[in-house]
């Protein structure tokens, strides 16, 4: 490599520098566990925001347009739901039902819980079951519980044991598991579109919403406009999701606190590197200085300079996200209620926030660098 | 000035031509060279000294393509340097020239083979290559085996010899020294100066080197004299020989005939194996040969120092640091360096580790599980374009839904004489009511009409003997009575054939909701379940051909096909079968959604277009009263 050999002994000026490589090393460590740790629990409360839509899985949804998060459904009358299948491009659609009740317990108390009514013709949406049969789900008075965290509200039951649901006797008739945990902390029920209606005081529409299959991909924007028509949104998962994302970004608080964390951590960490790093390049300027006067060219510094930074950036940026990776893991372990996740984006933000946190660093120290003059050197 | 007194010769190394510098601009400008000339020479060492702030460093400076100057020019080797980009002033003096810095500015956080081996490096030589030639060198300036030591550990004059060292790494012709002897005492100063004199001179390198240490002078080929941006008269350069007086190496010390030195100084050119010869034996002999009489350390204690410095194994004895320190130091780099090396390994593979686990993480939560298909098939519609209603299969029939059947009479049901789905006749029984009370009427009825038969056949009898016997009227009034009795036996018997519910049509018994026992009335039967009265019997035409009634929602009715264009076809709710419908008729009536099951509970007043379509059965499972879905479309 043509600069293998200056970059080289950046390297060894910066590890050789124990207190000062530590420093850097800290600084950044710190910072990328935070912004990480921030950023983490924000996908996390998003992934199980759009834990539903993630859990029924299907193409498109079909909401009113004042829907923000799926728990809170707004009614959709039934004549939509036979506009919706007999809209071109539709290769089915299906009633959702979505709501909140109170269980009545076999020891007296009560707890709130989600009920999902799945369409009976078709138990569309339908979860995994770990226990029992699926068509149980048309027995009398049958319900699904789910297995996640809150499984332990509903007294851990087993299949078989019944509860009261607004003066209804319901009885769990199979223990399901689900790919994404809610939000809001209560079970969730499962049951038949219209037991749920049935069995749950609902509003004059009981619609909450219409999951569409549409025959190709090219229909969705069709369905769209012709959804559109009636007065009613339709939306791809991805964009539902996306919506529920941006609702929890920018219509609540939650956003705007974890962004002002995620940019504290960065400046804690560009604070604490980027004072390090200068500290680290004074200390060692009229090194440079003689370095040039010896003949360095000015990029082959700035390479240097740019390296150790990068170098050190990239470093404390493993070191805290193996931090932050092995803390997540041991909570979600531990805590099933625990939300955070690292994903791709937030590896990739992170990664941005440090070689920002480098490139400033650097570029500090390279203004230094460049404006010494090898004759200071000379004069002392 | 600006002219040097020496004429150049062929083997100038600089020539400097009325080179000037200020620095500052207006009243502030101060000239720190003012037009000075001078020429140095490969084999020659040359002093520039005076005092300080007398303007030596800048001239030095300008002479080594460091600092440009205001006007004048610089030759080395016949080639004007500040002619040269930046990039090619750091090559210059990369290539051309070796630098000694009055701190030495080694890198404390390398060792010092890498310190040395820095040109190499610059000269992107491959670094093994490097540190192994700068270990050589390192021999060569009396350090072996100190190449993998932090500089720190090092006394002053080592440190100087590391800094010599990778002035001359590089082989340079020309070599820098800037106050070479400033950070040591006065003996270490010299062995330095003797050293460099004797080992790294030779003809074909020239060393300039500024100071205004006098104790070295002594070792000058030539002294220039600076003083206020000038040099001065007698700084305008002398050769150290016997012909010129040497009025500054006077007043350190006699000077040898400094022509007779140049030779025996390329003698002890730094070859190793020429060092490694001469050396020992000069300290075991005591004072130099020839090269001691044309040499200053021929007269001092010193000089014999020099000499010892020059030879390597001896060169820790003259400095200050002991030998056991810096053995000590040595083993001491040398345990150090495998930890420091150690830690830093733990240090990247931890981080590198983090940076795996992060993407594993990353990938394990982000791994979706696909949500579970439905479990039955959701009804889809067969057509490019279509409207979907929901429908109830029904009896094929010319009007109505089903037939609903009730007893006329009321009483316990004594029998049931079908059974649900049986095919039956008009007029085949379907079940009986308790008809004990009409039977026994009827049976008064037949006993009434006997005893007014009797009662009628006696009178006639009486009569036909005897007109006389009996009157006309009470043979009236007899018959009259057989009369009635007779229209009260066929009431009795119609009244109990009604205790027999027959089926009205042939057709098909859909529901029967009657059971023995149980009782009925016109109303039909108490249903406890919905505590309603329900037909005791539901019947159906005959099923080769089912209904079905679709139920058209309003928001829909404008797009359906005008009858000539329909065609239709409907899915049993919860399964894959699919049938063709044959259009039968449009009941043109809009009306409430509340024909369909639950209908009590329909919660939305969504008003519908029933359209009646029929099918054949054949072996279909279907029947009347199912809920089905169907796709209306357009021929």
């Amino acid at each position: 490599m043509k600069y293998g050999g200056i970059l080289r002994i950046g390297f060894k000026l910066l590890v050789n520098d124990k207190a000062k490589f530590s420093a850097l090393l800290m600084g950044i460590t710190f910072a990328v566990f935070l912004m990480m740790l921030m950023t983490a629990m924000f996908a996390g409360i998003l992934t199980r925001a759009y834990s539903t839509v993630t859990n029924v899985g299907a193409a498109m949804w079909i909401m009113d347009p004042a829907v923000n998060t799926p728990t809170s459904a707004i009614p959709l009358p039934d004549y939509a739901l036979d506009a919706v299948r007999s809209m071109d491009g539709v290769s089915y659609a299906v009633p959702l039902f979505m709501g909140g009740a109170l269980v009545k317990l076999n020891d007296g108390t009560y707890q709130s819980v989600n009920v999902i009514g799945l369409d009976d013709s078709s138990l569309f949406g339908r979860p995994e079951l770990e226990q029992g049969n699926i068509q149980d789900i048309y027995a009398e008075n049958s319900f699904l519980v789910v297995n996640d965290a809150e499984f332990s509200k509903l007294e851990n039951p087993k299949i078989g044991t019944s509860f009261e649901l607004n003066d209804h006797r319901g009885v769990v008739r199979g223990i399901a598991r689900v790919a994404a945990n809610g939000l809001n902390g209560v079970p969730t029920l499962y049951t038949t579109y219209n037991r749920a209606i049935e069995y749950l005081p609902t509003t004059r529409f009981t619609i909450s919403y219409i999951l569409v299959q549409p025959k190709s991909d090219a229909a969705v924007a069709g369905i769209k406009q012709q959804v559109a028509r009636l007065g009613y949104v339709a939306r791809t998962e991805g964009e539902f999701n996306k919506s529920i994302t941006d609702y929890y970004t920018y219509k609540t608080g939650i956003g705007t606190n974890i962004l002002l964390m995620t940019v504290i951590s960065f400046i804690v960490g560009l604070s604490i590197s980027g004072q390090t790093f200068y500290t680290f390049i004074l200390e060692n300027l009229e090194k440079f200085g003689a370095l040039k006067a010896i003949g360095a060219k000015g990029r082959e510094l700035v390479y240097m300079i740019l390296f150790m930074a990068t170098f050190t950036a990239l470093t404390g940026y493993g070191l805290g996200i193996g931090l932050v990776t092995l803390m997540i893991s041991i909570a979600r372990a531990r805590l099933p209620n625990y939300a955070a996740m690292i994903t791709f984006s937030n590896l990739g933000l992170a990664f941005g926030m440090v070689l920002l946190i480098a490139g400033i660093s650097s570029y500090v120290g390279v203004r230094k660098v460049l404006k010494i003059e090898p004759f200071d050197i000379f004069r002392g | 000035m600006g002219v040097d007194t020496v004429k150049p010769t062929e083997n100038q190394a600089i020539v400097a031509t009325d080179l000037t510098k200020w620095f500052g601009e207006g009243y502030t400008r101060m000239t720190a060279v003012n037009a000075v000339g001078l020429v140095a020479h490969f084999g020659e060492m040359l002093f520039i000294i005076g005092p300080s702030g007398s303007g030596k460093t800048t001239l030095l400076s300008m002479i080594s393509g460091i600092l440009r100057p205001n006007a004048g020019k610089v030759t080395v080797k016949g080639a004007d340097i500040w002619t040269l980009n930046n990039d090619q002033l750091a090559s210059f003096r990369l290539n051309t020239i070796g630098f000694v810095f009055q701190d030495y500015h080694l890198f404390p956080r390398l060792t010092t083979a890498e310190n040395v081996a820095i040109p190499l490096i610059l000269k992107q030589r491959d670094w093994n290559e490097s540190i192994a030639e700068a270990k050589k060198q390192l021999e060569i300036v009396g350090l072996k085996g100190r190449g993998e030591i932090m500089p720190v550990k090092l006394s002053g004059g080592e440190q100087q010899r590391v800094a010599i060292a990778r002035a001359i790494i590089s082989s340079p012709e020309i070599l820098i020294f800037d106050e070479p002897t400033a950070s040591l005492d006065g003996d270490t100063g010299k062995m330095i100066i003797a050293f460099v004199k004797e080992n790294i001179l030779n003809e074909k390198r020239c060393i300039l080197i500024v100071t205004h240490d006098a104790r070295i002078n002594e070792y000058a080929d030539r002294i220039l004299h600076m003083e206020d941006g000038h040099l001065s008269a007698r700084g305008q350069g002398y050769r150290m020989n016997a012909d010129e007086p040497k009025p500054e190496v006077k007043a350190t010390g006699p000077q040898p005939e400094a022509p007779a030195s140049k030779p025996e100084v390329k003698a002890a050119e730094p070859q190793p194996e020429v060092k490694a010869e001469p050396k020992p034996e000069v300290k075991a002999t005591g004072p130099q040969p020839e090269a001691a009489a044309s040499k200053p350390e021929a007269k001092a204690a010193p000089k014999t120092e020099v000499k010892a410095t020059g030879s390597m194994p001896d060169a820790k004895a003259a400095e200050s640091k002991p030998d056991a320190q810096a053995a000590g130091s040595t083993s001491d780099a040398k345990a150090t360096k495998p930890k420091r090396e150690a830690r830093n390994k733990i240090i990247f593979a931890l981080s590198i580790i983090g940076i795996l686990a992060g993407l594993v993480a990353a990938y394990l939560f982000g791994i979706k599980r696909k949500a579970q298909p439905p479990v039955f098939k959701p009804v889809s519609s067969p057509y490019e374009s279509a409207i979907y209603a929901n429908g109830i299969i029904e009896s094929d029939q010319p009007s109505g839904k089903n037939i609903n059947v009730f007893p006329e009479v009321s009483g316990p049901i004594t029998q049931v004489l079908v059974h649900e789905g049986q095919q039956v006749s008009a007029g085949t029984p379907l079940f009986t009511i308790d008809d004990s009370v009409p039977r026994a009427n009827m049976e008064l009825a037949e006993s009434n009409l006997k005893a007014a038969r009797d009662q009628y056949d006696k009178r006639r009898a009486s009569y036909d003997i005897d007109p006389e016997s009996i009157t006309k009227d009470v043979l009236d009034t007899a018959e009259d009575a057989v009369n009635q009795t007779t229209a009260a036996l066929k009431a009795a018997n119609a009244l109990l054939q009604k205790y027999s519910v027959k089926a009205p049509v042939d057709g098909v018994v859909l529901a029967v909701d009657a059971a023995v026992g149980s009782y009925v009335s016109s109303q039909g039967a108490y249903d406890a379940y919905t505590q309603g009265f329900d037909p005791l019997v539901v019947m159906g035409a005959p099923q080769d051909y089912l209904a079905v009634r679709c139920y058209v929602d309003e928001i829909l009715v404008s797009r359906l096909p005008s009858q000539w264009h329909i065609h239709a076809q409907m899915q049993i709710t919860g399964t894959d079968i699919k049938i063709p419908l044959e259009f039968v008729r449009v009941q043109p009536y809009v009306s409430p959604k509340i024909e369909l099951s639950n209908e009590r509970q329909e919660q939305v007043d969504l008003r519908v277009l029933p359209v009646i379509f029929r099918f054949e059965k054949k072996d279909a499972p279907v029947y009347p009263g199912q809920l089905v879905d169907v796709y209306i479309g357009q021929q």
